[in-house]
């Protein structure tokens, strides 16, 4: 009943942020002077490859419990997250190449070493998911463990590229303090980062109930064989 | 309408169509898990009956 009555409250705290953040989004901030309106695709596109960092990062810190202590419990939560992060990334490769087509007048300008990282960080967690999928060794949740400590190296590269090669990518939070951008923007960008943080805490909490009646499922099936 | 309007509801309806079958997904999987965790239930308390 508690658990209800939390998902609940979670749903409705995450919806209304969503809306909130939609509204500011397409009726409140002004249109920013360059780029026009597809500058408003920044923020979904930016909330969505923060969830998507802080996805591997949770994948990232329970591999190395799950390496450390062995428990199942690790491995699930790494599992749940990095299938998110997945999502999430995924959305945030899409929207940023419906950005880049009117701004750079290319889908997916190779050179900008920004996307090239982030298109290697959907890899290396697609190729965990396929290694948690397909494999049948019971060794599968370590070899998937490893990956996921290792691929989390890319998410630093992914930030830092800009700074470290040529790259026309926006920057929006910089290591100097002399960037910055307006404040109603800001709040903008703010709001909608928090909402999809929620979203990213209820998703979770979705997939990680289903992943715990699978385990369930698997460990019946086991009682019936034998 | 204003220029490039077309792109920013290209990307509001990948995202928002994206977070809307993830979540399909998992209804249908959570669904299908609620009906085998069931009869699997019934089936291990038959075999412990037994």
């Amino acid at each position: 009943m508690r658990s209800f009555n939390l998902n609940a409250v979670l749903w409705s705290v995450t919806t209304i942020l969503i809306m909130v953040a939609l509204y500011l989004v397409f009726a409140w901030v002004p249109t920013e002077a360059t780029m026009g309106i597809v500058q408003r695709i920044f923020y979904f596109h930016v909330p969505s490859a923060w969830v998507a960092f802080l996805s591997f990062f949770v994948v990232f810190v329970s591999s190395i419990l799950y390496l450390a202590k062995r428990n199942i419990k690790w491995d699930t939560l790494a599992y749940c997250s990095a299938e998110i992060g997945v999502v999430f990334t995924s959305l945030a490769l899409i929207s940023g190449a419906i950005w880049a087509k009117p701004t750079w007048l290319s889908w997916f300008p190779w050179e900008d070493p920004r996307l090239t990282t982030t298109l290697v960080l959907w890899l290396i967690y697609v190729g965990y998911l396929l290694v948690r999928n397909y494999s049948t060794t019971y060794q599968a949740p370590r070899f998937a463990a490893v990956i996921g400590i290792a691929g989390f190296l890319d998410v630093p590269i992914i930030y830092l590229s800009v700074i470290w090669w040529r790259s026309a990518h926006p920057i929006v939070f910089r290591p100097s303090s002399d960037a910055g951008i307006a404040p109603s923007m800001l709040l903008t960008l703010m709001v909608s980062l928090v909402a999809f943080t929620m979203l990213y805490v209820v998703l979770m909490r979705l997939v990680l109930s289903i992943r715990r009646a699978e385990l369930e499922v698997e460990e019946l099936k086991t009682r019936i064989q034998d | 309408m204003e220029k490039n309007f077309g792109y920013l509801l290209a990307a509001f309806a990948v995202i928002w169509l994206g977070h809307l079958i993830f979540l399909l997904r998992l209804h249908l999987r959570q669904g299908s898990l609620d009906k085998e965790l069931a009869f699997l239930r019934d089936l291990v308390k038959e075999k412990e009956r037994k």
